[in-house]
């Protein structure tokens, strides 16, 4: 029966595909199935007799698998064998104990191949590990990298770094040797006015285990001072159980400085605003109402902060002016980079009363909404001096031409008185007396023509404030004849050519005749030894334009540049020229019309006026 | 021109002037003509002689000083008298033809009729 048994089991162990080895109670292999010859490469008898630590190498390593309750079988472990042909192979060993009752016979290996399973997990392991690396190294790149320092802190201590990215040495200049050999650097870093807030922050969070998030100064190895925006969190295990902070400094130091400075530069603009002489205004487009006033602007008004904040600009503006007002500015100020300049309209005080304004007005964006700025300026008195200014001027173009106009006068006057006294001769024919009075008639006729140029010329001071409707045509005649005197007188020759029908303009007489004078007075003077001054007036459809042109001395392009500039080099004082084109200037502008100057050195010089035609006469 | 007329000229661009010189001259015995400008003048003194010239200063094409310098040129013989209305502005001009002697009489506009007669007779003067 044994016998059978045991051929029994000696079958069983041949035809299974395990390889299988026993030993006796000495440890030494007494049997090995074929499956166990072909995996070790080797007969029994090559192991034969050997204790198994010669034979299998040890790898120090068990094999994982859960022990299994019952039996007696100790857990496989892992050994290396190296084959007759030199092959390393990785077992997996299992060994259990034969016991009869006599007791211990021996043991029972069980040896699994599991060299390719091993390579494999090994090849997945190096792998992963080497993923592992290069994601460290990324994450450590990236770290490094950032314009910012990364630091890691022991939960219980935040301001004595476990590790701090290199940036440390770039913003502060203390190397990473020097933050690993002193802990406590980043505190002394730390810039004695912030120090306190600081550190109250970290006591805080030390407590509390809650995330760290400070602004503040540090002072660079240099003494540089630096901003910081500092954030840091705490890391936790996979439990949940706090393990350090990982933090974050940014540098803000540029951001803290253009904050600095865009709130100099708010602080200088508001105080500008404010302490401005001239009042200054911001306003919703296109509602005009009021959304900020300078304390200027309340003076000149008279309304308080509080009251004009429930204005519109046009409260500002008489009643009159509004639909110029709104014409020739308001509806362009809301056209982005528009400005409107000096533009001289009556403005309402709160108590009625009105002043001469000056504005300059511009779109602007106010906290996300489009407005205009305003820019006003009382110009009552600057504008009584003006017309007084004007006035003088005019009255000196006329005593340059008072001595050709008294010659013009005394002609005439010659005349008349000869025939008088050839009237009280006795004897004359009657014809002749009838000639005599004739002339005299005449003679007459003419002196009171010129004394009537003369008087509508001069008439009319102070000048009128308000604009009329103004034939131009008979402005610019009128003028040409007063000059014409002076340009006989000269053998200046008039050559005039205009539109035939009256050109109605809005304007201030006295101010557009002495537009016309002076350009004719500075024709004449370019031409002290005679020329040609010659006159054109053209009508557009909503503008007329008079050129007047003379072929005496031009001007040089760089003269023709400052032309109206009241202060230009090269006058002497009470030169009349100094005012005289200035003030054509300035009076044009104010009707709203241009003027300007071509002139070819040695040919001759143009002057063109444009005056916009009165409403209704396009 | 029969012999023994006597011709003055008269230079004025007024038209008027003219006339009011053209009845003295005539009363003095001159046959009188008229140029309402210097070329009109340099023409006429250029074809006749003229006993007595009459210039004013202020001439629409030349100044009356630079006439007075071409008629001595074209005819030495003739005496000149020149007339103005302003004496300020063209002073200058002529105190030159006076201290060069090149007119023999200046009248300022208005005048006494009488003054310009006796000023014709002075032209006429030998003595002078």
């Amino acid at each position: 029966m044994d016998n059978d048994k045991s051929e029994w089991f000696a079958r069983i162990l041949k035809s299974i595909g395990d390889a299988v080895i026993v030993t006796d109670t000495m440890g030494c292999a007494v049997f090995m199935n074929p499956a166990a010859e072909s995996l070790l490469d080797c007969p029994l008898e090559g192991i034969r007799g050997k204790p198994f630590e010669e034979v299998f190498c040890d790898i120090d390593e068990e094999a994982d698998y859960p022990p299994i309750e019952g039996l007696d079988i100790d857990p496989p472990d892992h050994v290396g064998y190296v084959t007759g042909n030199g092959r390393q192979i990785i077992l997996e060993r299992s060994i259990s104990s034969i016991e009869n009752d006599d007791g211990f016979e021996g043991q029972v290996i069980l040896l699994h191949d599991i060299s390719e399973r091993k390579h494999a997990e090994d090849a997945l392991r190096d792998w992963a590990e080497r993923a592992v690396k290069r994601s460290e190294a990324k994450y450590r790149t990236l770290l490094e990298q950032i314009p910012a320092i990364a630091y890691i802190a022991p939960l219980d201590n935040l301001d004595s770094a476990l590790y701090v990215s290199p940036q440390f040495e770039k913003y502060l200049g203390y190397s990473q040797a020097e933050c690993a050999s002193d802990p406590h650097i980043w505190r002394k870093t730390l810039h004695p006015d912030d120090c306190g807030h600081v550190l109250a922050e970290v006591a805080r969070c030390h407590t509390t285990q809650e995330p760290f998030l400070c602004e503040y100064r540090s002072l660079a190895r240099d003494g540089e001072v630096k901003w910081f925006h500092d954030e840091a969190v705490i890391v936790r295990d996979d439990d949940g159980h706090p393990l350090y902070y990982q933090g974050v400094m940014f540098d803000i130091t540029d951001q803290k400085r253009a904050e600095s400075s865009l709130r100099q530069s708010e602080a200088l603009y508001r105080s500008l605003v404010e302490k401005t002489t001239d009042g200054y205004f911001i306003s919703e487009f296109p509602s005009g109402c009021i959304i900020f006033f300078n304390e200027r602007l309340c003076e000149l008004s008279g309304y308080t902060h509080r009251e004009a904040m429930h204005l519109e600009v046009w409260d500002l503006i008489a009643l009159d002016e509004h639909r110029r007002v709104h014409e020739q500015v308001w509806s362009k100020a809301g056209h982005e980079g528009h400005i409107c300049r000096e533009s001289i309209f009556t403005a309402v005080r709160k108590d009625g009363s009105t002043f001469l304004a000056e504005v300059t007005v511009s779109s602007v964006p106010f906290q996300g909404r489009q407005a205009v700025q305003g820019i006003i300026r009382d110009v009552s008195e600057r504008e009584r001096l003006w017309r007084q200014l004007q006035y003088v001027d005019k009255m000196q173009g006329l005593g340059v031409l008072a001595a050709e106009i008294a010659h013009e006068v005394l002609n005439p006057l010659a005349i008349c008185s000869s025939a008088v006294q050839f009237l009280m001769e006795e004897g004359n024919s009657p014809e002749f007396q009838k000639e005599c009075v004739q002339k005299i008639h005449s003679g007459i006729g003419r002196v009171s023509g010129i004394i009537r140029s003369l008087l509508g010329f001069a008439r009319s001071y102070p000048p009128a404030t308000e604009m009329a409707r103004l034939d131009l045509l008979s402005i610019v005649e009128e003028t040409t004849a007063l000059i014409s005197f002076k340009a006989k007188s000269q053998r200046v020759k008039i050559q005039s050519r205009s539109c035939r029908s009256p050109v109605f303009v809005g304007g201030i007489e006295s101010f557009l005749q002495q537009v016309f004078m002076n350009l004719l007075l500075n024709a004449l003077n370019a031409m002290p030894d005679g020329g040609i001054l010659s006159l054109l007036i053209e009508k557009t459809n909503r503008e007329v334009l008079v050129h007047v042109t003379h072929n005496g001395s031009g001007i040089s392009e760089t003269e023709v540049g400052n032309i109206f500039d009241p202060f230009r080099i090269g006058l002497l004082p009470g030169d009349r020229a100094s005012t005289a084109l200035p003030l054509c200037y300035s009076i044009v502008k104010q009707h709203s019309g241009t003027i300007e100057c071509k002139s070819t050195e040695g040919e001759g010089t143009t002057f063109t006026v444009r005056l916009p035609i009165a409403p209704g006469e396009e | 021109m029969s012999e023994g007329t006597r011709l003055a000229l008269v230079v004025d661009d007024e038209p008027d002037m003219c006339w009011v010189l053209e009845q003295m001259l005539r009363r003095s015995g001159f046959t009188p003509r008229m140029a309402l400008d210097g070329c009109q003048a340099i023409e006429l003194l250029r074809s006749e002689h003229f006993q007595i010239v009459f210039i004013d200063i202020g001439l629409t094409d030349m100044g009356g000083d630079k006439l007075v310098r071409q008629v001595q040129e074209i005819d030495p013989g003739t005496r000149i008298i020149m007339m103005s209305g302003s004496m300020v502005k063209e002073e200058a001009h002529i105190r030159n033809v006076i201290q060069d002697g090149l007119i023999c009489d200046f009248i300022p506009k208005p005048f006494l009729n009488r003054e310009v007669m006796r000023a014709i007779e002075r032209a006429c003067s030998p003595f002078f």
